[in-house]
């Protein structure tokens, strides 16, 4: 019967009709209207007029979107390095380890990616605030008030405490996964393994860690996006500020957008992210692949 | 045959019951029909603070009174200016169905809105209404294509800083007139634990309002020219303020933290003693001098030449803003009653301030229009007062004078940057990103 039904074309054209209307409206619509309003000047009132490639050609010689589109690529880095490199590499290492000491950890790491993202850009306010702030409290309880700094408004420190910020955000993100990834592999794996005399650092080499590519590839993926479009954090802490020293390539769209009204100008940069975002999502498949043919 | 009986009964009291209820009805229907039916407006508001609510909550009991045939659905829409321009931006770009009159904020965020002929251009009604009789004459301030299209109500503003007298007082110190001064006042307070000066630097036009302040005293009319393309940032006048600013950096005048303060969080700062002096605009003068009663004094931007000192306090950044207000949606069903409610707003808006709250800086004419304030002006509140008739040249940054949005945001974002006070931001990379800004399209 089930059979019969998907046996005619019409029929799963009717059945996926529903979902490809909503993903029509919600996405296709949207992202047509982008590639047209990023070939216009407009301010979202007056009417709006072609401008050929104007828009790009202005962002391009903008060094403030250069400098913007470089943190972001920057955050994209560190986000696979620290949350999904990092995440993977912990969730591994505590699995060996006792039952308890495991749901210590699993609950610390989760713990800030529980939490709104407001909660934690005070949270970290007030623990960067240059005058009241703990690290500096803390660096003159020790001694080190030479170190003491206006780490958000510092441009040598600034971008580092805003990516530090988005990490420990989504830390418990990649880990969670990891972790989840790992307790799927079957254990008589590892029995097997450590019967032939495998080192637990062998173990997590040739079984772990080949059982959990995939996931770990869906690590990459979300933090290396997560961190390429960071937005709020930077936006409630310093607002990509002061001046451009926190902007990132979003904040730098947003300003576009309601800063300057230039809807189509903003509506370029969305573009350009988006074929950057392509870009590293090609580019992380690749690398896959290739270790897949390697092995 | 009980259960009979108390239906029975029942079934009585429920015809009673809907009879009643039904002649109610009636008798309601009846009396609606006589009475006239009420015009239903829009208004449209941002919620900045508790200051605004009580304006707002005025307002609101008066409108029925001095408008019986409208009914008022005010939206207090809150959030900064960008996220509240935004919004009406959005209705007026959906059709401006729940939006008859608005709040504008003028100045370049107007622009688009005047561009694209969303506002309706008052000038008739306002004629017609004996407005112009009411407000004082430099009120008067029409749009690029000479129309007026808002009713103003904000308070007039000047860039100004205010200080802590008991500070003051404490440490033998005298109003500055002179950097110079200014500077030595520095210099002794940057040795005790409190701040010398305080600003909203993070939100940009406060530090530019500051730099501003500055030039003033070198050319009143420096902004002015660069608006007009005579002049640039780079030149003398904006070039010395800078220097100023950044010798008062060096000298730690300011917070560590003071290029992420914003307004919101120097205002408490100031007020709670922490800090002797505030760079704000005198719309703040009313309410801290409530607030800070004897200890709350303000003085003008000191001039950078000594020689200059009988410039003091004779030209002075600021005024009225253009194009903001109260504005009516040109696409609006009832135009007429909709011009009557944003004149009305603003003046009950005015009238509310200066009676209830002694603030006398309105365009309104407190004299014809019969308002006496519930109170004597506070000291620094008269004194403003009268030297504002004093004031020779008026226009600055405050009024959003630049002419796009593009580079109001690039000369509040270079000016916050310029407050990191860092090696790698100076001078010139400053004045040049300001006159980035003006020539922004």
């Amino acid at each position: 019967m089930v059979k019969d039904i998907f046996a005619k074309k019409t029929n799963i054209l009717l059945l996926i009709a529903p979902a490809l209307l909503l993903l029509g409206i919600f996405v296709g619509y949207p992202f047509i209207k982008i590639i047209i309003m990023s070939l216009q000047k407009t301010d979202g009132l007056t009417p709006a007029t072609f401008v050929k490639f104007d828009q790009y050609k202005k962002i391009f010689a903008d060094s403030a979107f250069w400098r913007a589109n470089l943190a972001s690529l920057w955050l994209c880095l560190l986000a696979v390095v620290f949350n999904a490199v990092l995440g993977v590499f912990i969730a591994v290492v505590l699995n060996g380890l006792s039952k308890k000491i495991q749901k210590f950890c699993r609950t610390s790491y989760i713990m800030p990616m529980v939490l709104s993202v407001s909660v934690i850009s005070q949270l970290w306010l007030a623990i960067y605030h240059a005058d009241w702030g703990i690290l500096n409290a803390f660096l003159h309880l020790v001694g080190l008030d030479c170190w003491q700094n206006a780490w958000l408004s510092n441009p040598h420190t600034a971008m580092v405490c805003v990516a530090i910020v988005g990490m420990w955000w989504m830390f418990g993100m990649d880990f969670l996964m990891a972790y989840s990834g790992i307790n799927n592999i079957p254990k008589q794996f590892y029995e097997a393994a450590e019967l032939d005399g495998a080192s637990k650092f062998q173990s997590a080499i040739h079984i772990t860690i080949p059982l959990l590519k995939n996931v770990i590839k869906t690590c990459f993926i979300i933090s290396a996006t997560g961190g390429f479009f960071t937005f709020p954090q930077v936006y409630i802490m310093t607002g990509g500020g002061p001046g451009d020293l926190t902007q990132t390539i979003m904040i730098y769209m947003y300003r576009q957008a309601f800063s300057n009204q230039r809807y189509g100008r903003a509506a370029a940069v969305a573009l350009i992210s988006i074929i950057e975002t392509c870009i590293i999502l090609f580019v992380l498949q690749k690398a896959f692949k290739l270790i897949k043919s390697e092995e | 045959m009980k259960i009979k009986k108390f239906l029975f009964s029942m079934l009585i009291v429920a015809v009673l019951f809907s009879g009643t209820v039904f002649a109610n009805g009636a008798n309601e229907a009846q009396s609606d029909s006589q009475e006239p039916e009420k015009i239903v407006l829009h208004m449209l508001y941002n919620d900045t603070d508790e200051k605004v609510e009580d304006e707002m909550d005025y307002v609101m009991s008066r409108l029925p009174e001095v408008m019986p045939n409208v009914e008022v659905e005010l939206d207090m829409s809150p959030g900064d200016a960008q996220s509240y321009e935004t919004k009406v931006r959005t209705l007026i770009a959906a059709g401006g169905e729940d939006l008859d009159v608005w709040w504008e904020r003028g100045g370049s965020w107007a622009t688009p809105i005047l561009n694209s002929n969303s506002a309706l251009p008052l000038d008739s009604y306002l004629d017609e209404s004996g407005y112009w009789n009411d407000v004082i004459p430099s009120a008067k301030l029409p749009a690029a294509d000479g129309h007026f299209y808002s009713c103003y109500f904000e308070d007039i503003s000047y860039e100004i800083m205010v200080y802590n007298k008991a500070i003051f007082a404490k440490y033998g110190l005298e109003v500055p007139k002179t950097v110079e001064d200014l500077k030595h006042i520095v210099e002794v307070l940057a040795k005790t634990d409190i701040t010398p000066i305080t600003v909203g630097a993070k939100d940009g036009w406060c530090a530019a309002m500051m730099i501003e302040g500055f030039a003033y005293s070198v050319d009143p009319k420096i902004t002015k020219k660069i608006v007009d393309g005579e002049a640039k940032f780079s030149d003398k006048p904006y070039a010395e303020a800078a220097q100023v600013m950044k010798d008062l950096l060096n000298m730690n005048a300011f917070s560590k933290n003071i290029a992420l303060t914003g307004i919101s969080d120097a205002i408490p700062v100031f007020e709670s003693g922490k800090a002797a002096m505030m760079a704000n605009g005198s719309w703040a003068v009313a309410s801290e001098a409530a607030k800070m009663g004897d200890d709350f004094g303000y003085f003008y931007y000191h001039v950078i030449n000594s020689s200059d000192i009988d410039k003091y306090g004779k030209n002075i950044a600021g005024g009225v803003k253009q194009n903001s207000g109260f504005m009516v949606y040109s696409g609006t069903k009832h135009p007429k009653e909709a011009a009557e409610l944003a004149q009305v707003a603003a003046e009950l808006r005015c009238e509310y301030v200066y009676t209830k709250l002694g603030n006398p800086f309105t365009i309104y004419n407190p004299a014809k229009m019969g308002w006496e304030a519930a109170s004597e002006l506070a000291a620094p509140v008269e004194q403003l007062a009268n030297d504002m008739t004093q004031f020779e040249f008026v226009y600055g940054l405050v009024r959003d004078v630049m002419p796009t949005a593009a580079g109001s945001a690039g000369v509040m974002q270079s000016c916050a940057k310029f407050m990191t006070n860092s090696s790698e931001y100076p001078i010139s990379s400053f004045l040049s990103d300001m006159d980035k800004a003006a020539l922004e399209e």
